[in-house]
C-alpha cells in the first residue's frame, strides 16, 4: 500500500485522486486501526512468543544444538516482524526477500526440519493470541512461511 | 535454556538481508537521485550506455578492451568491497572477518542482486584443485556485450578478481 501512495504523492501537483484511487485509500484508511491495535499486539508479545517457543523447541528436540536453535529463533523473529510490517502497510511482496533469505539460510545450514517445526509452533503461538479474526487476516501475510 | 530475552537484547542482532531492495535501494524523484539505505549513492545506468561503452573501447583500445574492462572492474571491485564491507560489519555490528561465511556469501548474493548485476552463485566442483569458480546470470554487461564467439564479462571478473 506504501507504494501506492507513494504514487499518489508523486502526482499531487499534476491531479486529484480519482474516485477509485480515494476508495482504495479510504479503505486502506479506514482499516488502519485494526492493522496497528494487530502490530501493536505482535510487537508487544514477541518475547513471550518466542520464549514459549524457545521452550517447545529445547523439549521437543534435545539432541539440536543451541547454536542451530538461536539461529532458527532469530530467523523467526526477523521473519514475523517483516509479516507484521507486511500487514500494517498491506504489501504482501515485502515478504518475499525475507522468504528468501530463509530458505537461502535453510540450504546453508541444512536447518529446514528446525525451521518447519518453529514455524508450526508459531503458527499455534499466533493462533492462541489472536482472535480467529485476527488471525485468519494475519494469515494472508504469514502464509508464505507455513508453506517452506 | 536459551533466554529470548538475551537475543532480543541489543548486543545481539537478528540477521535479515540487509540488501532486500525494498528498502536498499531508495529514489528522490524530486531530486532525481538514487541512494542505498546507508546513504551512498547509487548509480543507474541505461542498456545504451553499456553498449555504448563497449562500442568506444572497441573502437579506441581493439583487442585491449578486455583487459581495460577488467581493469576497470578491479577498481570497481575495490570501492564496491569497501562499501559493502562498511555496510555489513555495521548491520551486523562486528567486522567482516569475523562473520559466518554462510552469512558473508548469502549477503554478496543478494547485494549483487540489488545492485542489478544479476544473479552468482559459488562453485567448489574445483576447490580441491585451488580454484573457486563463481557463476553469474543475468548480468548487464553480458546481455549488451557484443556477440562475439569469445568470453564475455571482464568488467564482472575484475570486480570478483578483486574481492576474492
Amino acid at each position: 500500500m506504501y507504494l501506492t501512495i507513494e504514487a499518489f504523492f508523486d502526482e499531487a501537483d499534476k491531479r486529484y485522486l480519482t474516485g477509485d484511487e480515494l476508495k482504495i485509500l479510504g479503505r486502506y484508511t479506514l482499516s488502519l486501526p485494526q492493522r496497528l491495535a494487530m502490530y501493536r499486539q505482535i510487537r508487544e508479545q514477541e518475547l513471550e512468543i518466542f520464549q514459549a517457543i524457545a521452550d517447545q523447541l529445547e523439549a521437543k528436540l534435545p539432541q539440536e544444538t543451541q547454536e542451530n536453535l538461536e539461529r532458527s529463533l532469530k530467523t523467526g523473529i526477523a521473519s514475523l516482524r517483516q509479516c507484521a510490517m507486511a500487514m500494517l502497510v498491506n504489501d504482501v511482496g515485502l515478504i518475499d526477500d525475507q522468504r528468501r533469505w530463509l530458505l537461502a539460510t535453510q540450504a546453508n545450514y541444512d536447518c529446514r526440519a528446525l525451521d518447519v517445526l518453529l514455524f508450526s509452533l508459531l503458527h499455534q503461538q499466533l493462533e492462541r493470541r489472536l482472535t480467529p479474526k485476527q488471525f485468519k487476516f494475519f494469515g494472508l501475510f504469514y502464509q508464505p512461511f507455513q508453506t517452506l | 535454556m536459551i533466554s529470548v530475552a538475551d537475543l532480543l537484547s541489543t548486543s545481539s542482532v537478528v540477521p535479515s538481508n540487509y540488501y532486500t531492495a525494498n528498502s536498499y535501494v531508495r529514489s528522490d524523484l524530486d531530486l532525481g537521485i538514487l541512494e542505498s539505505r546507508s546513504g551512498s549513492r547509487l548509480l543507474a545506468i541505461p542498456d545504451t550506455l553499456i553498449k555504448a561503452l563497449y562500442a568506444g573501447l572497441e573502437q579506441e583500445t581493439g583487442l585491449a578492451a578486455r583487459l581495460v574492462l577488467a581493469n576497470c572492474g578491479r577498481w570497481w571491485g575495490k570501492n564496491f568491497y569497501r562499501r559493502f564491507s562498511e555496510e555489513l560489519s555495521h548491520y551486523y555490528r562486528q567486522a567482516l572477518s569475523e562473520l559466518p561465511m554462510a552469512e558473508f556469501v548469502q549477503s554478496l548474493q543478494e547485494c549483487w542482486v540489488s545492485h542489478g548485476w544479476g544473479t552468482m552463485d559459488f562453485d567448489a566442483e574445483l576447490a580441491e584443485s585451488g580454484f573457486l569458480m563463481i557463476k553469474t546470470w543475468h548480468s548487464p554487461f553480458a546481455a549488451q556485450a557484443p556477440q562475439m564467439n569469445r568470453p564475455v564479462c571482464f568488467l564482472d571478473a575484475g570486480i570478483f578478481g578483486f574481492v576474492f
